[in-house]
């Protein structure tokens, strides 16, 4: 959401504000939807369309994350690592909402929001899994090189070459689209356990 | 060849004169004080590390890696980057006859930090297929740095025949325009960026590996050195600058040597650790309320004083609040800046 300032004059404008309640899970992403369908007065068959297919999608989303119970994998989610030390999503953050997603645990779950973190407290940490975005890679090229940096490459994801980058928005944005990198990022993790 | 050799004969025989036994004593303290500090960080951190376990070798892997490769470098990286600051504290004050002066005062922290911000934000954008990677960021550190010193040079016409409050002016006009790309920097930079930055320009220790350290190692030990041979020029330069040069100080080579030491020591630390402020100011007030102003005693007192305070910081900043990191220029700030205060009211009274 915007500045409570700037949303208070643009509603004082007399522009018609609604807003969206934000929710990092699968049904938020769903209420989301069903919620701007409303607002556009969109016809109940038509809604009722894109919701069932987006139903599916967390359906199989859920399935793949129940047959991962058994194992689930410690994950850290990077934002980039400009800073020296890596900064990461506490809990709060959408990365902790799309970690939770594909039934992974949030290793970084002491503290909340981004913040940068020290080398030591990953390797204690040890994640199985880390995600960064495509954006957050780029100065690294590829995540085989991301993942001999320093402060990674102790950690049980660095030696497994378990790194996975994605598009930011793909995953953080909680629209349709994160539900199907969830799935993906899901799939490694089942991968991973064969 | 003789009178060289006299010279340097002379001055080493001057230096040792010119520091008392009660003085020796407290910079056998310091020494003692800053290795004291260096061993507390090395045991304390995130993994707990057991000093008598390690020394008899019952150690596990993973915590010899955790100890060796990631917090002794640390550690050392936050020693020397506090005793380069506090030296060139010392040594500025000296030369400035300035007790306000600063490493960040003639612009080469912010020139730096110029570097490494036009690295964080546009070498995402452009230098894409530069192979280079995390060696890039302190070297647009130490090429910033380089550039205001050579401004500098040019704006003052080789370091000041203006005097020494021009070049200070200039120093302020130079660390404006530099924050001035910080800020359009800032400004152009995506969200990811500039949480990067942001915790870059607070300064951190984290992320070095002895590869990237031991350049700044030698950097930063033979800035020190060199400072430490003028020493007793700078105890003569207080008398004023003609005085200095009727006692047989050459001025001009004196300010090159302080200036261009400062400038290398500063701008390897701030490649390696972002800025990190108040250290060169504060220390060097410290040393002297301890017991005197002669710089025989002050710069390697300085030194030790800085990486003690430094060393004490970062330890704060990584186990405060685990696993995340305080920013350590945070710390140095929040303890600097009031001091900065008291230090100008009492410079006033006087």
């Amino acid at each position: 959401m915007g500045p409570a300032a700037v949303m208070e004059q643009l509603a004082r404008v007399g522009i018609d504000i609604k807003i969206i309640p934000e929710e990092n899970t699968a049904t938020g992403i769903v209420d989301k939807v069903s919620c701007i369908a409303d607002i556009l007065d969109m016809a109940e068959a038509d809604k009722n369309l894109v919701l069932t297919k987006l139903d599916n999608e967390v359906n199989d989303l859920k399935n793949i994350v129940d047959e991962n119970k058994n194992d689930p994998k410690k994950v850290m989610f990077i934002l980039g690592m400009e800073s020296g030390s890596p900064t990461v999503g506490g809990i709060g953050t959408s990365a902790d909402g799309f970690i939770k997603m594909t039934g992974g645990i949030n290793v970084m779950d002491s503290f909340e929001g981004w913040k940068p973190v020290s080398t030591e407290s990953i390797i204690e940490a040890s994640p199985d899994f880390i995600i960064i975005s495509n954006r957050g890679l780029s100065s690294f090229k590829t995540v085989e090189k991301l993942g001999q940096h320093p402060t990674l490459v102790f950690t049980p994801a660095s030696k497994e070459n378990n790194i996975i980058a994605m598009d930011g928005m793909a995953m953080l944005g909680f629209g349709p689209r994160t539900i199907t990198s969830a799935k993906e990022v899901a799939l490694r993790y089942a991968s991973d356990n064969e | 060849m003789h009178l060289t050799m006299n010279r340097i004969l002379s001055s080493i025989t001057l230096n040792r004169l010119h520091i008392s036994p009660s003085q020796l004593f407290k910079l056998n303290f310091f020494v003692f004080l800053s290795a004291f500090c260096f061993l507390i960080a090395c045991v304390n951190g995130s993994i707990a590390v057991n000093l008598s376990d390690f020394l008899s070798g019952e150690i596990s892997e993973l915590t010899k890696i955790v100890l060796l490769e990631i917090r002794l470098p640390r550690v050392i990286l936050a020693a020397l980057v506090g005793a380069s600051l506090g030296i060139s504290g010392a040594a500025l004050q000296g030369l400035f006859r300035n007790p306000l002066a600063d490493p960040g005062l003639i612009g080469v922290s912010a020139g730096a930090a110029l570097g490494a911000t036009l690295v964080i934000v546009l070498g995402s954008k452009f230098l894409s297929g530069f192979m280079l990677g995390s060696f890039l960021l302190p070297l647009g550190a130490i090429s910033g740095a380089m550039l205001v010193i050579m401004m500098l040079y040019l704006l003052t016409r080789g370091f000041g025949y203006q005097g020494v409050t021009y070049m200070l002016l200039v120093g302020i006009a130079v660390n404006a325009i530099a924050g001035v790309g910080i800020g359009i920097l800032t400004f152009i930079s995506t969200d990811s960026e500039l949480r990067g930055l942001t915790f870059w320009t607070m300064g951190s220790f984290g992320g070095v590996t002895w590869p990237l350290l031991i350049p700044a190692i030698l950097i930063i030990l033979i800035s020190v050195t060199s400072m430490m041979t003028v020493s007793r020029n700078l105890d003569l330069i207080q008398l004023g600058e003609p005085e200095a040069y009727r006692l047989g100080v050459d001025v001009k080579r004196l300010k090159y040597k302080i200036i261009l030491s400062c400038a290398a020591a500063v701008g390897a630390s701030v490649s390696l650790s972002g800025m990190i402020g108040f250290v060169g100011l504060v220390v060097p007030h410290l040393v002297r309320l301890f017991g005197g102003v002669n710089h025989n005693y002050l710069l390697p007192g300085s030194a030790f004083i800085g990486a003690a305070l430094m060393i004490t910081a970062d330890m704060l900043s990584r186990t405060m609040i685990q696993p995340a990191e305080l920013p350590v220029g945070l710390i140095t700030s929040a303890i600097g800046s009031p001091f900065f205060l008291w230090l100008i009211f009492r410079i006033k009274r006087s």
